[in-house]
């Protein structure tokens, strides 16, 4: 809750979190640091001042061919695709009340995957690719509320169980996709699942992705009281005068639509919807008011970044992404894990 | 006067047994009933019937200040009547102080920020309930006792004219319980605020109460006065054990050990 330590002067600061004007100055400083890293690595590694000239249309034509036409549009991707990823797991946190939720290890992923991935084998065009994978995600997410609804009640531990179990169903359909397809596109596709911003099917790198991240953000926005209440569970955040049955509902397909655009950029990438939001909450604690729009831009710089190792560790051999935030992802968490003994944040 | 609350023709069944049949009462402001029974009779559904948590059969009526609770807007029904449930749900880590102005948020519109007020309340809702010198701490690390101090802060926030609460001070020590109970004591005689509490103790029930419902199980309740009603015959009966009545310096106690 954005506000400022306010009129208790006597007593210390109402919230124990670090003031807004630094959140905003940081979130600004990350976000730039890795833009300049994702403008600066890559297969040729740029200079700060070429950089600046290219961006002015000046210097070399290749570099400014490499800024303008390679690495802008790839970084716009991959800030979209990261921040959507994160905002899509700090939904299903909530909604779960379960901090091992996210898109990934629920299998909505695996819905949009195993959607587009057929859209791809049929030979449909790319906008049915993209809303089949939008579909496939929310058919996920339908038949997760609906198989645990059908074994019994719908909790959120059986909720996150069921997930669980659907996204190693479903990640079995995509190696049998991925089996049955032929060998010239067998390779793309894998390098598509496994997480790549390189095979991009265009539509959002050409500026739509981060239009989409934002207006993503300001729409979730309003109901940040309303997930807070919702941190409580069901019966408190009703007694709250909260309407959990169409909260949650819209919520879940919210947080399909963001998994679908992500995965249909860039395949399946992992850890980034799980680490991110424990990242910020960390940081400046679970009030959403600052969780959502932080995750969203702390995700996209993240992926950024990530991307940018992946394209230049190996150069010219580009890494799947997803293996890189995998790599990152894992000790990231552990450490994240370590501290909240500390704070008694992950307790459950 | 308005009742706070006024229930007709209540039937209501548990998987196991009957709850209560045609039960009428009529809860008026500045009222403090209690609400007596064995484990599993089923006060808590009782409670969360009345709170609209859980679907009221077809036959009976509920009127919330004079109005059907199912007509009552969300919102404007949760500025009016806070429930304290009894076990309660900490996922994800918000600071003591963040959780307790929940409470505000059916006071809050979609855009608004809490204003001075809310903060206000808030932090008074912290100090009576002893966690203000914790209010930075995450609601996770408190212990039993206080998470259960936290979830009445909450409801002392939300500040309704209608508290039902369910077991408000299971897991609170003695200091504690008698300054809650004497903070809702105090709320319905200066405030003209109504309570209606599931209770265990039937001592705080003769001392706290005006009013009690006790519930025998197979449907069958006894209501009236505290003082007329709370009898070591109907103790006894309630809960299969045998309740004896003394005297204290302080009033009647009950005791069955």
């Amino acid at each position: 809750m954005g506000l400022s330590p306010s009129r208790g002067r006597e007593h210390p600061p109402l919230f124990a979190h670090p003031p807004l004007f630094l959140l905003i100055a940081a979130t600004i400083a990350i976000m730039a640091g890795s833009c300049l890293v994702g403008l600066m690595l890559g297969g040729v590694a740029l200079p700060p001042l070429s950089i600046l000239e290219a961006l002015r249309h000046e210097g070399p034509a290749v570099v400014q061919t490499i800024i303008w036409k390679l690495r802008i549009p790839r970084i716009l991707l991959a800030f979209s695709v990261g921040g959507l990823l994160a905002l899509s797991g700090a939904l299903l946190q909530v909604l779960l009340r379960n901090p091992l939720a996210d898109p990934y290890v629920l299998g909505v992923s695996g819905g949009a995957a195993v959607a587009a991935l057929l859209s791809f084998m049929i030979g449909l065009p790319l906008y049915w690719v993209m809303g089949n994978a939008f579909l496939g995600a929310a058919l996920a997410t339908a038949l997760l509320l609906l198989l645990t609804r059908l074994t019994g009640p719908i909790t959120p531990i059986r909720l996150l169980l069921t997930g669980i179990i659907m996204a190693s169903g479903l990640s079995a359909v995509v190696t049998l996709l991925l089996a049955l397809s032929p060998e010239p596109t067998l390779h793309t596709l894998l390098f598509w699942l496994m997480g790549s911003l390189a095979y991009s099917p265009g539509l959002m790198a050409a500026g739509m992705g981060l239009p989409a991240l934002l207006l993503a953000i300001l729409v979730l926005w309003p109901f940040a009281g309303e997930l807070n209440v919702l941190l409580r569970g069901v019966e408190t955040a009703q007694s709250l005068g909260v309407h959990t049955g169409r909260l949650t509902l819209g919520l879940y397909l919210f947080a399909s639509l963001c998994t679908a655009l992500a995965v249909t950029q860039a395949g399946m990438i992992g850890f980034v919807g799980l680490i991110v939001p424990h990242l910020v909450r960390m940081t400046v604690g679970a009030d959403h008011r600052k969780l959502l729009p932080l995750a969203g831009l702390w995700g996209g710089s993240l992926l950024v970044a990530a991307d940018a190792l992946a394209r230049s560790l190996l150069a010219p051999r580009e890494l799947p992404v997803g293996v890189l935030t995998a790599f990152l992802g894992v000790p990231l968490f552990l450490l994240l894990l370590a501290r909240s003994n500390r704070t008694g944040i992950l307790r459950s | 006067m308005t009742p706070a609350l006024e229930v007709a023709n209540l039937n209501l069944k548990s998987p196991r047994d009957t709850i209560c049949q045609n039960l009428s009462l009529r809860v008026m402001p500045g009222e403090i009933w209690g609400i007596l029974g064995p484990n599993g009779v089923g006060k808590s559904t009782l409670l969360k019937t009345l709170a609209g948590l859980r679907p009221a059969p077809t036959l009976a009526s509920i009127e919330l200040g004079g109005q059907p609770l199912e007509r009552w807007p969300r919102r404007a029904r949760a500025r009016r009547m806070a429930i304290l449930l009894q076990d309660q749900e900490t996922g994800l880590p918000l600071t003591v102080f963040e959780t307790a102005l929940l409470g505000r948020h059916p006071h809050l519109g979609l855009w608004d920020r809490p204003h001075h007020g809310d903060l206000r309340r808030t932090l008074s809702a912290l100090r009576i309930t002893g966690l203000n010198g914790q209010r930075h701490s995450p609601s996770q690390a408190l212990s039993a006792g206080e998470s259960r101090r936290l979830s009445v802060a909450l409801v002392l926030a939300q500040d309704p004219d209608l508290y039902l609460l369910d077991e408000p001070t299971t897991q609170l020590d003695l200091h504690y319980q008698r300054r809650l109970f004497e903070h809702f004591v105090g709320l319905a005689r200066k405030r003209g605020k109504a309570v209606v509490m599931a209770l265990h103790d039937p001592t705080a029930a003769v001392r706290f109460t005006t009013r009690v419902l006790l519930l025998f199980g197979g449907g069958r309740t006894v209501m009236g006065d505290s003082g007329a009603c709370l009898t070591p015959d109907h103790l006894t009966a309630l809960y299969g054990t045998d309740v004896v009545a003394a005297h204290s310096p302080r009033g009647l106690v009950f005791d069955v050990f």
